[in-house]
């Protein structure tokens, strides 16, 4: 049996599976639809040795994070019961601090396939109203769901965590939509049809974009794309009354430079709408770096994106930083909460005792009867007690100190 | 309540700026549209509120001075935008990168008007319906000019943020160039129609009650006659060869810097209205 960690009382411990742990086919049999979530966390909150249990299941993962005198065995029944099909190569567990950080970082989207989506918020937030109903959210998993579902606002809130994208493709569609408005409504030109304009085209096929015409040397090659990602396919020699007609330009070549700046002379004068968006995605660039100066034009090529990733990634670091503190800043917190709920029943004693020496005081002086004795006494027998409960409460709010927490989630991180 | 609001109202409009201000520079799940609008609304409704004290202070229809009039200028150009930028169609995104720049536009009109305008205000003689009609309708052809103005301004803005490769607020927070410019052309083209009305409408007036000095040869008739066609250049660049949305933009702002120097003319001692 494992021991919980002292604040906690009661030991902590979370199973599952996760898109880091699992391949789909593993995910999707783990799954529990929204129409049979109550009855299985009943069911896993009616296991021996448990006495709360919370059951998330979302398309990317399926945990659950249970509190009992024995949660040890209830791990055991979990792996031969809800996760029998899965490998143990596809588990992984958590013991409490653990288990409190790991729910905290799903919370804040930290351990999303999406960084900082805010998605699996609801699906916590559902997690836990079928807890309640199933009545296995207690005490103790009731607030550590609360603070996990108020950090994960606020670190929406205030970090930019989820912000700036990480792939070049997708800052340049990104850019091209700042131009050229919406995509739905933009023709997008294509030139050359390896791998990355693929990538791109597929990215703007995401992104609804019109049309899409690919461009190339060899014809037979962009036909072939157009086959699978439709559209339409023409030879270099129609480059430039391809360009007079699209919004964006994706040129992704190799070796040759292939647009010339006055290629673009006819585009840019016929533009009406917005400057068309030249993205130059080929190394060496395959457009003229003169092009860019031209006006009702935008060029940019992969240095510029590069740029732009760069920053976002720094973005996204400090995001990451600086919601680690806040969710270490959430443990703590949840423990301190933790050791004043321990230390009630001690707090009740205590007023109890209070009151008796104040009864035992007035009738030793003989003055139960007298109201001014017993207000004076009342007075300061609740004074007296406000301020030895604000000394102990004080006192244990100030628990773990920050170093112990900073080892307990290193050492989280080095575990996953 | 006149000496109130003419206090009040440049302290709200501050607010208001602070509020656009905040969201232009914040992320998108950080903006707090709903509570800006309402404070904008508000405001607009306060400011609203000041001209009908003027009316009920003359118990029918006021004469302005040369400086109520750039606050009117100010009301109608909020009012405009609340319910063509901020009340209907267009990206979400855009609301708080154009409100700033709208907001300014009036937060500095109003300082200007509640700075200088003197409190009382007398009753206007003559056909009121007919001041009513002619002011009105210059007044929204001035908004529009201004939204056109800004829009332009604001395309001419991103346009160079991104030609200069960088992607901060503006980026974020401002609407499409192909919104702006269509936007720019839209505003352009109710600002010519409007001004045409108005100022045709004010010839007549004018020499209905006989004022001759008021005709087609005045040199501010002129120069609103020469606006509107600049305006109506603006509105049908997208049809005309070689009118980039970049000089459709740029002759929008001119446009409506020609306009605000117009103003001080027009506004000047002795001058005009």
């Amino acid at each position: 049996m494992s021991a919980a960690h002292p604040d906690l009382e009661l030991p902590f411990a979370l199973i599952g599976l996760s898109h880091h742990s699992a391949p789909v086919e593993v995910r999707e049999r783990h799954a529990v639809p929204g129409d049979r979530l109550v009855a299985r966390t009943r069911e896993i909150g009616s296991l021996d040795g448990v006495d709360e249990a919370l059951l998330i299941s979302t398309c990317n993962r399926t945990e659950v994070l249970l509190v009992g005198p024995r949660v040890d065995d209830a791990l055991e029944a979990l792996k031969n019961g809800l996760f029998s099909s899965a490998g143990p190569q596809h588990l992984y567990e958590h013991r409490d601090l653990h288990a409190l950080v790991h729910l905290m970082r799903v919370g804040c989207g930290l351990d999303s396939l999406v960084l900082g989506e805010s998605q699996i918020l609801g699906q916590i937030r559902e997690a836990a109203a079928a807890s309640d109903s199933a009545g296995t959210l207690g005490e103790r998993l009731r607030p550590l769901v609360d603070q996990t579902l108020a950090l994960g606002k606020k670190v929406r809130a205030r970090t930019s965590l989820g912000e700036g994208t990480l792939s070049v493709a997708r800052v340049a569609v990104d850019i091209a939509s700042r131009a050229c408005g919406p995509l739905p409504s933009a023709r997008a030109l294509i030139v050359g049809t390896g791998e990355t304009g693929i990538l791109t085209a597929r990215h703007l096929v995401a992104e609804g974009a019109r049309e899409l015409v690919f461009a190339n040397r060899t014809l037979a090659n962009a036909e072939k794309v157009v086959r699978e990602l439709g559209g339409r396919a023409v030879g270099l020699d129609a480059l430039e009354r391809e360009l007079a007609a699209c919004d964006l330009v994706a040129v992704c070549v190799d070796g040759a430079r292939v647009v010339h700046a006055d290629h673009f002379e006819r585009a840019r004068l016929t533009r009406r709408d917005a400057p068309l968006v030249a993205l130059d995605l080929s190394v060496p660039r395959a457009i003229d770096p003169d092009a860019s100066k031209l006006d009702n034009l935008l060029v940019y090529d992969l240095d510029d994106l590069a740029t732009v990733v760069a920053q976002n990634k720094r973005g996204r670091e400090r995001a990451t930083e600086e919601t680690s503190s806040m969710l270490l800043a959430e443990v703590a917190k949840y423990l301190a909460r933790r050791r004043v709920a321990r230390a009630a029943p001690v707090m009740t004693g205590l007023s109890e005792r209070f009151d008796e020496v104040r009864r035992r005081f007035l009738a030793e002086y003989g003055v139960e009867d007298d109201e001014v004795a017993r207000r004076l006494a009342d007075d300061l027998a609740r004074r007296l007690l406000d301020a030895a409960f604000g000394a102990v409460k004080s006192g244990l709010r100030e628990g773990a100190a920050d170093e112990a927490l900073d080892r307990a989630y290193k050492s989280y991180l080095e575990q996953r | 309540m006149i000496q109130l609001l003419t206090v009040l109202l440049p302290t709200a409009y501050l607010a208001v700026l602070l509020a656009y201000a905040h969201d232009f520079l914040a992320r998108s799940e950080n903006r707090h549209t709903r509570l800006r609008r309402t404070y904008f609304y508000a405001t607009l409704a306060l400011h609203a509120g000041l001209f009908v004290a003027y009316a009920v202070s003359v118990e029918g229809t006021p004469h302005l001075h040369r400086l109520h009039w750039v606050s009117a200028f100010g009301l109608v150009t909020g009012l405009l935008y609340a319910i063509v930028g901020e009340g209907s169609g267009g990206s979400r995104q855009g609301r708080a990168g154009v409100g700033l720049f709208v907001v300014a536009l009036v937060f500095v009109l109003q300082l200007v008007g509640s700075a200088f305008a003197p409190l009382s205000v007398t009753p206007h003689i003559g056909n009121p319906t007919f001041y009513a009609l002619h002011i009105g309708t210059i007044l929204l052809a001035s908004a529009s000019l201004a939204l056109s103005g800004t829009y332009g301004g604001l395309y001419l803005f991103l346009y160079r943020q991104m030609r200069g490769k960088k992607f901060g607020p503006a980026f974020r927070s401002l609407p499409s160039l192909s919104e702006l410019a269509a936007l720019t052309r839209r505003a352009s083209g109710y600002a010519c129609a409007l001004l045409f009305i108005g100022v045709n409408g004010g010839i007549a007036w004018a020499h209905a009650k006989d004022v001759p000095e008021f005709s087609y040869s005045h040199p501010l008739v002129l120069l609103a006659l020469g606006l509107c066609a600049h305006f109506a250049l603006v509105a049908f660049s997208r049809q005309l060869p070689g009118m980039t949305p970049r000089r459709a933009s740029v002759a929008a702002a001119l446009g409506f810097g020609v306009f605000v120097g117009s103003l001080f003319v027009a506004l000047a001692p002795g001058k005009f209205h």
